[in-house]
């Protein structure tokens, strides 16, 4: 098992140094629109464009040759000293410090949401399968899986914030953080994030589950007198849980990184989707470099802690073999 | 409520005329010259209401990039670092000098300039008072310097300028190379925020011994960015900003400008709020939500939204004009439709597209037709030289088909309603716009719904701002560097292809017109459509440039501007307006006028907005 777990961790350090590399790679090659617009703002202004063009440039720390760039942000990135941003003229470290706790207060209640709320209606659909309720709940996950983020957002916005008045519009960065009237202003947000989550945990859940309600064992278990509850939950859920904590993962990542980012201008709210999306538009390699990192390291590492989980509930499940 | 309640100037003339000492329920509202009017306001707002409440909550959209005021330059920063920092001087509603840190100026012939500041303006930090060797410093070792080292970018609006003296502790003179009656209305002085000079001098004198960053970091120390050095030479002071969430200010106990002249009164306790909050709201939804609920103070609304917010009894709105003109662009270089060369063709087709319709039903009445490249506010706007295209009777898409089978090249011709080329094949142009704005999409449609009732087949490509720029815009220039117009038309063309381009927004620079040359002379930095005047454009920006008096400045440039209506380079389309939505409560002091806002830090509240 240690041999799996420390191969898994240096495969993690080399994936992370390829995503990072190929980042650099794609922001080297792109024009930044920050310098297009510099140049067309002097050369209107009867200035020197091609001076415009230079101050920019060396503002991104781009006047140095892309090798010596290229070693100094690598260098940085894994020494953990990621420098300054170029857009906010703070410490990386510094500026999503500041902005992952915004991310955390919904992407978190959203994600327990969605296991939770996902994983029980998807479980009691399929034990339940092609009654009223059923078909409820597929009408629910359809309708959380098709709906555009941006646009529920607005809507809900719109009729709960400005028509009804019973929730704030927009985010307040200066409420109490542990108050009650805090979390009225986290209610769109998690609300619009775990619906998508919520809809599309419930999909799996129910598709998993229904491949052992009428298993051999969970058949044994009824004909042994166990409770519906006891059958479900030990013998349908558990089995059912390997491949859904696989997407869980994969799901957690996304929400942060892609849904957030969406309800996060919507609300106004500076988490780090919102930061990390500035950070690409802006051209801020530091920046952008740092909010690669973070997310494809804990990918590889969660991915590595959920192969670990099988073992727990899959006893069958055993990396011993893979030892030399 | 598209009406708005004034109480500053108007105050000022009322007071004058009438002898009254306060503001007794005045409002105010525009009549239809664009000149404002008084009424006896049914709102009943009184000075006696002018106190001082909690907060001004603006939304913005976008974060600021630079907090330095040597750096500060773009709009998102500017809106921050004058919070802070009100700079020397701005200009009024009748483009005159209005006071801030520079009390007065004195003309001293037209190559000279007396500037005195005010004798209460102290720097924080215990940097002392602002004095005129901060500003002899600044243009000594900020703006000449051989290197940039700095990187401030507008070092270039200095070019006229040969010294900046002493003359006494609040007094320094400016010498022009070249005579120049407009100076101060020039970005030159007026709105430039500077560091006192003791807080610089150390990064010079490390600058000078060769540390390169010297610049970057006093750019980015906390000093400058947390603005400890600013003292009493803004209304508010630095508290905290949090990124991408919210800039907070509280109000300046010491500001200078209280109840100072001009308009004392209205200066009086200024500003009129313990804090103001600049918050960051980058989904226009949002925004518009917050104001229309009385959840922000302010914020700018887009020229389509604006009539809606008009019915709303929760806002006032305001719609300022403003110099920038949104143009459609004929490319007259080597990977352009070569009849655009031809000045006839061009007006062919700017009579073919009707900018009204474009203003009143996509900018929804909030944006001006154009006919040439400066506004008609403007002092330098003659429209006796002036030749319209697309309004009234110079829409005529009719007049337009005669005009192409006339001019256009033999080969070409008329097969039915369709335009044939050379090749027997419908002539197929190119027209592109950027992305971003509904409105950009809708007429860039309306122009190519225009463009193909002449019989052209045309090809609509939406695409980014910054793609706009780098592959149709800019061409390469030998040296490889992207620019503008790296040269003759028939040799530099940008990387793709293109006919007309539409939505690019230039400023027309009413208050000094000479700029304009980037754009339409032949060596232009700024001519990326590869226009040739057919007239003596040039020599005429240069009378004008050069005329000892502003009335023979006038009259040249009046001559310039019709010059251009004649020979449309690109079809002039409309002036932009901003649209300003303010919190029903809020009280402005300020006609209507380009320079919107120059008060702004006197406007109040008749109630707490958000209390």
């Amino acid at each position: 098992m240690a041999w799996f777990v420390g191969r898994r961790l240096v495969w993690a350090l080399f994936a992370t140094f390829l995503v990072v590399t190929l980042t650099f790679a794609l922001l080297a090659a792109s024009p930044n629109p920050e310098t297009s617009q510099a140049a067309w703002q002097a050369a209107q202004d009867g200035s020197d464009p091609e001076e415009a063009r230079a101050l920019v440039d060396q503002q991104h720390g781009a006047g140095d040759s892309l090798t010596t760039q290229y070693v100094s942000y690598m260098v940085s990135m894994f020494s953990l000293d990621w420098g300054q941003s170029t857009t906010y003229n703070e410490d990386v470290t510094s500026v999503i410090a500041n902005a992952w706790v915004y991310s955390a207060i919904t992407v978190i209640p959203a994600t327990i949401i969605a296991v939770v709320v996902g994983f029980g209606i998807g479980l009691y659909s399929a034990t339940h399968q092609y009654t009223t309720a059923d078909y409820a709940a597929t009408l629910v996950a359809f309708f959380g899986v098709s709906i555009p983020n941006f646009w529920f957002a607005i809507v809900l916005m719109l009729v709960f914030g400005e028509l009804l008045g019973l929730t704030p519009i927009s985010y307040d960065s200066e409420v109490p953080f542990w108050s009650l009237e805090h979390l009225s202003y986290l209610v769109l947000p998690i609300t619009v994030l775990a619906t998508a989550a919520v809809a599309s945990e419930m999909r799996y859940a129910r598709a998993e589950a229904l491949e052992y309600v009428s298993a051999t064992w969970t058949k044994t278990a009824r004909a042994k007198g166990l409770s519906e509850t006891a059958v479900t939950i030990r013998h349908v859920f558990r089995p059912a849980t390997v491949p859904l904590v696989t997407i869980l993962v994969a799901d957690l990542v996304g929400i942060i990184f892609a849904t957030a980012y969406v309800v996060e201008v919507i609300f106004g709210i500076p988490g780090l989707g919102y930061v990390s999306y500035q950070a690409l538009v802006r051209m801020d390699t530091p920046l952008v470099l740092a909010t690669t990192l973070i997310p494809v390291f804990v990918t590889i590492v969660a991915n590595l802690c959920q192969d670990l989980a099988y073992t727990v509930l899959d006893p069958r499940i055993d990396y011993e073999g893979r030892s030399p | 409520m598209s009406h708005n309640r004034f109480a500053g100037v108007s105050r000022r003339a009322l007071v004058k005329a009438a002898g009254v000492a306060g503001l007794a329920g005045l409002a105010g509202c525009f009549d239809a010259d664009g000149g404002r009017s008084l009424e006896n306001g049914s709102d009943g707002v009184t000075l006696d209401q002018r106190e001082i409440h909690p907060e001004w909550v603006h939304a913005v959209s976008a974060e600021a990039s630079e907090l330095s005021p040597y750096r500060a330059t773009d709009y998102a920063s500017g809106l921050r670092t004058t919070l802070l920092l009100d700079g020397a001087y701005t200009l009024d509603e009748d483009d005159e000098f209005y006071s801030f840190w520079v009390e007065s100026y004195e003309n001293r012939g037209e190559e000279s300039y007396a500037f005195t500041l005010r004798d209460n303006l102290e720097w924080g930090n215990d940097y002392g008072q602002q004095t005129a060797d901060d500003w002899v410093w600044f243009y000594n070792h900020v703006v000449t310097p051989e290197e940039n080292w700095v990187g401030h970018p507008t070092r270039d609006d200095w070019s006229n300028v040969v010294s900046v003296e002493r003359e006494s502790e609040l007094t320094f003179v400016v010498d022009l190379e070249k005579p120049d009656p407009l100076f101060v209305r020039r970005p030159t002085m007026w709105g430039t925020q500077i560091l006192p000079s003791e807080l610089t001098k150390p990064y010079y004198e490390r600058w000078v011994d060769g540390d390169g960053d010297a610049g970057h970091e006093l750019n980015t120390a906390d000093e400058v960015l947390e603005f400890q050095y600013a003292g009493n030479l803004g209304p508010y002071t630095f508290d905290r900003r949090e990124i991408e969430d919210r800039f907070v200010v509280q109000r300046n106990d010491d500001y200078y400008r209280r109840g100072t002249e001009p308009d004392a009164d209205d200066w009086e306790d200024a500003p009129y709020f313990e804090r103001y909050v600049m918050r960051i709201l980058p989904e226009q939804s949002t925004r518009l939500a917050e104001l229309r609920t009385g959840g922000i103070t302010y914020t700018e609304l887009p020229a389509d939204e604006a009539h809606a917010l008009e019915n709303e009894s929760a806002v006032e709105t305001v719609t300022t004009p403003t110099p920038f003109l949104r143009l459609a662009a004929y490319n007259q270089r080597e990977n352009g439709w070569e009849p655009f060369r031809n000045q006839s063709v061009r007006q062919a087709f700017s009579m073919a597209v009707e900018k009204t319709s474009i203003v009143e039903n996509i900018f929804d009445g909030n944006a001006d037709v154009a006919h040439t490249f400066q506004p008609t506010y403007s002092e330098f706007y003659d429209d006796s030289h002036v030749r319209e295209f697309g309004e009234g009777e110079s829409y005529d898409p009719e007049a337009a088909r005669s005009i192409l089978e006339r001019e256009l090249p033999s080969a070409y011709g008329y097969d039915g309603d369709v335009l044939l080329d050379a090749e027997g094949s419908q002539v197929a142009l190119t027209l592109v716009y950027q992305t971003g704005e509904r409105v950009y999409r809708d007429s860039g449609r309306y122009i190519a719904a225009a463009i193909e009732d002449l019989g052209v087949a045309v090809e609509q490509r939406a695409v980014p701002g910054d793609v706009l720029l780098e592959r149709y815009a800019y061409q390469e220039s030998d040296s490889g560097i992207p620019t503008l117009n790296a040269g003759s038309r028939d040799r530099y063309t940008s990387d793709v292809e293109w006919d007309i381009m539409w939505s690019l927004s230039l400023n027309t620079f009413p208050r000094s017109p000479e700029n304009i040359g980037a754009f339409f002379t032949e060596a232009g930095t700024a001519n990326f459509m590869g226009y040739v005047p057919a007239g003596d454009l040039e020599g005429l920006l240069e009378e004008a440039a050069t005329a000892p008096d502003i009335e023979r400045r006038r009259e040249r440039f009046g001559e310039v501007f019709g010059l251009l209506s004649e020979e449309q380079p690109a079809n002039f389309m409309i002036f932009d307006n901003t649209i300003h939505g303010y919190h029903r409560n809020v009280v402005l002091t300020e006609p209507v006028s380009p320079s919107w806002g120059y008060k702004r830090h006197t406007y109040w509240a008749s109630e707490d907005p958000h209390g």
